[in-house]
């Protein structure tokens, strides 16, 4: 349908609309007019990609010169696919009623592993892997040997991209991963650089957040793109951590023994290349002193490591002298590897900021602060004129650059943490440094500062002023919408006690009880007694769930639980998970139903969605508290409550019920499924926690759902069940939370859908 | 006969009603025979055994039973003054039968029984059956050939019944009051156990009975680590001989984690798009490697865990085994990935309700007072079954294309008048049809009920034959020719001995009403065909 919001002409690839999707449309078009950003909490399974999509793209094509570019950013890989295939219905659209599809270029990023078609290369696997073997095909060095030994092997899809693929650029249409293969295949090209050559002139592209938020790689592939561009952050519920994630260290003494080992290498090349070629350590030199910016002009392949952080007044002087001359560098390396081994070797525990760090390097080894934060770019020139073929091996000592960049350059919002051993198994020695980023803006200022509208959108941002905090941002629109159902699909219900009366509760006095154990445990059974198909748990943590499966199997629950279901659990190993998942998802086809027992936080609940049968119940074990000892998050919890004046207490209860809500919101897809909510905690129930879960879910939270115990929920399951097993048909939701064009347009039904955003 | 047979087991000392004697077992058949006596009191042959069954370990009297597939039952006593010897040789036997019930027990058996209880619980049929083949006129095959429709269907296209996932559970020990255990294992839960473990299956065939008695294995299975879930303590492995089980098991899981999954919607490594510089020791989480080593329990709760997911997935492929072979392997397309993801994606950015169109196609639960249904009476929960809401689609839409593409093809119909005289001349009393509609009750008056069961009976039997010889025609093979032949033999043997019995006994009876006279219509009709259809052939020659 064409729909008119607000004066824009939106062509929307579907013949009815949700009122949510059209005042989700209004709020997204008012925040781009600002200039501003936005952040947007919808629920999930009401369209938002299509939405987002259809109205980002008619503002383009009306306003190019003010939206010109769309940087979509989600967080898992089938995430990314299924945006492009939203778009991808939404040019078919275009194309069916405008007569010609839009001149607009698509494109997904992924990393090498996903876009490789060498089949030398490929067949590696794991992500790490793939690419150090393209760079030891593609780096400049490797290539210009080939010119002189075609015996020196390259690979010929980079090859042949590098002759003719930039001239011709890509034609304007929707490539998904698979496409941009086949794509690649056809004309021998490669497919990855492809993709990243592309992204410069595509008017869409699609990628993980890790392109954006992490410096690391922000720097080779988004560096040139326009200001003008909208950033969209969908599935943003979790932002704060990538943010922190993608500016910490860990260093342990594992590492460091690598390091060292790294450092003789280097000398050992160094020697040989002093004796053989001269010339070259000259020519590095030389171009060192004319400064970094030469640095830019490295070729594309060349890049394995980039600066964390290249403020630009680095790039403007150059390198300090004391570290120009390459065998000055790496005994400077050395020392400073060697200072950071005797850190380790403290027996309790240090934890100190960046200066005093500085302080104590300087006084200890004399090493001072610039020659540090030069340290990732002078290494990065000098495994470059070495000519190393495998570069993936010297990873530890780049870490350790990395470091010592970071460490420099930031001196707030940092904390150095030195643990002499883990607080699980304090007899056993194991040290380990921490660089922990404390605050999540840090990453995440260059995106809000360089481009126009930054939109964080969600099906679970509450509560929505929480991310301006942390993000240290000012939007100029936060709203949140719910979701209008013809039926209440969703059950959610607080279950605080057993049949015993007994208060069930995850929290860490009352975890090992054996009476909230076997409680939950016929929370469990009976659940997947009652309910069909698909029943998905979460625990809080993976001891959590060990233990107590334990103590299940041997008080004889799990073996009742398989009277009626099959029953799946998720470990810690990636690929024994998927294929629990996949079994899971067998057992529901055909019909067996079965239960996985999976963790918050854990993978599962990130990324999979229980669409209808695979989930029809997910049980929440308990509220999912982050580990609280943990010397890292206290830091951090320290850092929010001085700076930005969040409460401990309110941080840790928005993490948790921002995790639990993410749980619960895997069974509701669309207001076609539906599934019930059980939230097993007695906690729940107080008004502190309730009021940060999501607004869609909240208002079905009525009282009378507060304070349940286990038979009392069975027996309000069953009957939405029941109730939820009648037909549904159009004419049911027509008019309700399904809307025509000619509904959309009168006055009564303008009334309803603004009262749907809710402004916060 | 006896003479000649090879005898395969001879057992002395075994007591049948109280009598002493030598229990033979021989290629065809098991005998026994009294002591000083030198015939056989009792033979039965092995096709005819149902089963054996076996007295407890701890009985005193060692005994063996066969029930037969009629019911019957013989008890043998093993009364040998040693109890060993006596249960050596209970055993000898025990494996012999076992051996050799297989080879006898053949598929025609349960299909005799169905036709059997078909034939009982159906008077009519039972009847004709009689008439027809018992007499001779027409083979068993033949008839039950134009009557398949009426036995159930085949015996392998039954449902095989799955695997409870709690088979294991079922299984409870009981104690037997002197610290001792007693497991009670049925057939279906060795089935269970052999579909579900095929390691333990495998080491059944390698041991029972060369080296372990039946019963000891599932002993040392009962005892064995592999049955308990905490898998870790392998310091006894040495006694255990389903530690190798384990490893097995585990290569199997191994082997199934290299092979991944299918769908990458579930592939957890999949969903991370990592990029090179996302290497270890970035972030705050520290290296999974470096930490310390879990305690025992820990290993022994993830154990359990893995276990679990094991046997879910061991439990869920036993049943897959089974559709597998029937829907061909769609094992093999590994790379038929891209357009099954394709299509994958494309139903998971789909929002039916906002679009128009295929809703009418849905199944759509019609009640009429939905509120007793959510209401309503609750007593046992019923599985909640979905079907496939594809395959439904499917199905509705084969059904409503054959709907709608059906044609009555009234053009190829005769017409009206020749039709009814046809029908006349088909119907019995056709000419008394013209005079008036009192008529037909006629025969109620004339015959006694008896006569009127002759003549029913008659009348299907006659149908039944005509129906075999008309099917006949076109006898374009050799073997329909020679079945015409015989038909018509039959028929006339039929019309010669059972009709004009039935008409003498009429005629005794004093009833002069032509009631037969449609039936000898039917086989005039038959006999002219047979005759031009002879002619012509001999025409032909």
């Amino acid at each position: 349908m064409k729909l008119n919001v607000e004066g824009l002409l939106v062509y929307f690839p579907y013949e009815f609309i949700y009122p949510e999707q059209y005042s989700y449309m209004i709020e997204l078009k008012r925040t781009l007019d600002a200039k501003g950003h936005g952040v947007l909490e919808m629920p999930s399974g009401t369209g938002k990609t299509a939405t987002l999509l259809s109205l980002i793209v008619a503002y383009h094509l009306e306003y190019p010169q003010v939206v010109g570019k769309l940087l979509y950013c989600s967080r898992t890989v089938p995430e990314l696919e299924k945006v492009l295939e939203e778009l991808q219905r939404l040019m078919e659209y275009y194309t069916k009623e405008v007569g010609e599809m839009p001149k607009i270029l698509a494109l997904a990023l992924s990393a090498r592993k996903n876009l490789c078609i060498n089949p030398d290369v490929k067949g590696a696997g794991v992500g790490k892997e793939v690419d150090s073997k393209c760079h030891s095909l593609t780096a400049s060095h490797i290539r210009i040997k080939n010119r002189h030994d075609p015996n020196v092997p390259v690979c010929s899809y980079y090859e042949s991209f590098d002759a003719g693929g930039r001239e011709e650029s890509l034609p304007a249409g929707v490539y998904n991963l698979d496409d941009l293969r086949r794509y690649g295949r056809i004309k021998g090209w490669c497919p990855y650089f492809l993709a990243r050559y592309s992204i410069m002139h595509a008017n869409i592209v699609v990628y993980s957040y890790h392109y954006l938020l992490d410096p690391k790689i922000a720097d080779l592939v988004s560096k040139e793109l326009s200001k003008n561009s909208i950033v969209v952050f969908d599935e943003a519920h979790n932002i704060d951590n990538v943010c922190i994630e993608s500016m910490s260290v860990t260093i342990g003494r594992r590492t460091l023994d690598r390091c060292s080992q790294n450092v003789e290498t280097l000398q050992n090349h160094l020697q040989k290349v002093r004796e053989t070629d001269q010339e070259k350590l000259r020519n590095e030199y030389k171009r060192l002193v004319e400064g970094l910016r030469e640095a830019n002009l490295a070729r594309e392949t060349d890049v394995i490591l980039s600066n964390p952080v290249i403020p630009d007044e680095i790039l403007q002087e150059a390198v300090p002298g004391n570290i120009r001359n390459a065998e000055h560098f790496v005994t400077f390396m050395r020392r400073f590897v060697e200072y950071l081994k005797s850190r380790l070797r403290v027996r309790h525990v240090v934890s100190e900021t960046p200066v005093s760090f500085l302080r104590d390097a300087f006084d200890v080894v004399c090493i001072d602060r610039k020659p540090l934060r030069f340290c990732s770019e002078r290494l990065r020139s000098l495994l470059r004129t070495l000519e190393l073929a495998s570069v993936a091996d010297f990873s530890p000592l780049i870490l350790i650059a990395n470091f010592a960049t970071l460490v420099s350059t930031y001196n707030k919002g940092f904390v150095i943490l030195i643990e002499p051993f883990d607080d699980r198994t304090p007899t056993i020695l194991n040290p380990v440094m921490h660089f922990s980023c404390m605050d999540a803006s840090i990453a995440i200022k260059p995106v809000f500062s360089r481009f126009q509208s930054v939109i964080i959108t969600s099906g679970t941002l509450s509560p929505l002023d929480m991310y301006p905090r942390i993000l240290d941002f000012q939007p100029v629109t936060m709203a949140t919408f719910t979701m209008t159902l013809a039926r209440q699909c969703l059950c959610p219900m607080v279950i605080t006690r057993g049949n015993d009366q007994v208060a069930i509760s995850s929290k860490f006095e009352s975890r090992e009880d054996v009476a909230v154990i076997r409680n939950y445990g016929n929370l469990l059974v009976e659940m997947s007694r009652i309910v069909p198909d698909g029943v998905v748990c979460f625990f809080v943590s993976y001891s959590y769930m060990e233990n107590t499966v334990s103590s299940w199997y041997e008080q004889g629950i799990l073996e009742n639980v398989q009277k009626h279901k099959l029953l799946f659990i998720e470990t810690q190993d990636a690929a024994e998970t998927s294929m629990a998942l996949d079994k899971y998802h067998e057992a529901c086809e055909n019909g067996r139903g079965a239960v996985l027992l999976s963790v918050a936080r854990g993978k599962v609940s990130e990324g999979i969605d229980f669409t209808h049968h695979l989930g029809r119940a997910v049980i929440m074990f308990g509220i999912p508290y982050v580990y609280t000892q943990s010397r890292i998050l206290k830091a951090r919890l320290e850092y929010l409550r001085e700076n930005f004046q969040i409460r401990e207490s309110d941080f840790l209860t928005f993490d948790a019920m921002r995790h639990a809500a993410q749980c619960v919101g895997r069974v509701i897809r669309g207001k076609t499924d539906y599934g019930i909510m059980v939230f097993a905690d007695k906690r729940f129930a107080r008004s502190d926690k309730k009021s940060k879960l999501p607004r869609w879910i909240q208002e079905h939270l009525s009282d009378a759902v507060l304070n349940l115990s286990t038979d009392e929920a069975v027996h309000i399951s069953k009957r939405f069940l029941r109730l939820m097993a009648q037909p549904f048909s159009r004419e049911d939701q027509l008019g309700l939370s399904l809307l025509t064009l000619e509904q959309l347009q009168s006055e009564e039904f303008r009334e309803r859908i603004r009262q749907i955003a809710h402004q916060v | 006969m006896a003479a000649t047979e090879q005898v395969q087991l001879m057992a002395n000392k075994v007591r049948y009603k109280k009598r002493d004697g030598t229990l033979y077992l021989m290629g065809e058949r098991v005998a026994w025979c009294p002591e000083g006596r030198d015939h056989f009191d009792l033979t039965v042959v092995y096709s005819d055994i149902k089963c054996q069954k076996v007295s407890p370990e701890g009985k005193p009297k060692i005994q063996l039973q066969i029930i037969l597939l009629k019911g019957d039952s013989y008890v043998f006593h093993f009364s040998h003054d040693d109890p060993a010897i006596a249960r050596s040789t209970r055993e000898r036997v025990k494996n012999l039968l076992a051996q050799m019930l297989p080879k006898f027990r053949r598929k025609i058996d349960k299909e005799l029984e169905e036709k059997n209880r078909l034939l009982q619980t159906d008077q009519d049929l039972f009847q004709t059956y009689k008439d027809l083949v018992v007499s001779g006129i027409i083979t068993a095959e033949e008839f039950w050939n134009s009557h398949s429709s009426k036995l159930p269907s085949e015996v392998g296209s039954m449902q095989k019944v799955g695997v409870s996932a709690a088979f294991l559970a079922d299984l409870r020990p009981q104690t037997d009051g002197c610290n001792g255990l007693r497991y009670n294992l049925t057939a279906d839960t060795i089935q269970s156990i052999f579909s579900t473990y095929p390691a333990v299956k495998r080491k059944y065939m390698d041991k029972v009975p060369d080296k372990l008695s039946e019963k000891e294995f599932w002993e040392m299975f009962f005892q064995s680590h592999y049955f308990h879930r905490d898998r870790l303590n392998q310091g006894n492995s040495s006694k255990d001989i389903f530690s190798d089980c384990i490893k097995k098991d585990d290569q199997d899981l191994l082997a199934l984690l290299q092979i991944g999954v299918k769908d990458s919607f579930n592939d957890l490594t999949y969903l991370e798009d990592e990029d090179s510089t996302k290497a270890e020791g970035y972030g705050t989480q520290a290296d999974v490697s470096s930490k310390g080593k879990p305690s025992s329990t820990q290993l022994i709760n993830k154990n359990i865990i893995k276990r679990f997911n094991h046997q879910s997935a061991m439990v869920l492929s036993s049943s897959n085994k089974l559709n597998d072979q029937s829907s061909g392997d769609n094992g093999t397309v590994v790379d038929g990935g891209p357009t099954t993801k394709k299509a994958k994606l494309k139903e998971s950015v789909q929002y039916d309700d906002l679009e128009t169109g295929n809703s009418q196609n849905e199944v759509s639960l019609n009640l009429h007072r939905s509120e007793r249904y959510s209401h309503g009476p609750t007593i046992v929960n019923q599985v909640h079954q979905e079907l496939n809401g594809q395959r439904v689609h499917e199905g509705m839409h084969i059904v409503s294309n054959q709907c709608r593409t059906y044609i009555p093809r009234l053009s190829h119909v005769i017409d009206p008048s020749q039709a009814s005289t046809a029908l006349t001349d088909l119907s019995p009393d056709n000419t008394r049809n013209h005079l008036g509609e009192s008529q037909p009750n006629a025969i109620q008056h004339l015959l006694s009920p008896a006569q009127q069961e002759g003549l029913k009976q008659l009348y299907l039997s006659a149908t039944e034959l005509a129906r075999h010889f008309w099917s006949c025609f076109p006898a374009t093979t050799p073997f329909l020719q020679e079945k015409v032949t015989r038909m018509c033999k039959s028929i006339e043997n039929f019309h010669q001995t059972r009709v004009r019995a039935y008409q003498d006994d009429l005629r005794r009876n004093m009833v002069h009403a032509n009631v037969t006279e449609h039936l000898e219509d039917m086989f005039s009709a038959i006999f002219t065909k047979f005759n031009s259809w002879q002619s012509k052939k001999g025409g032909r020659k």
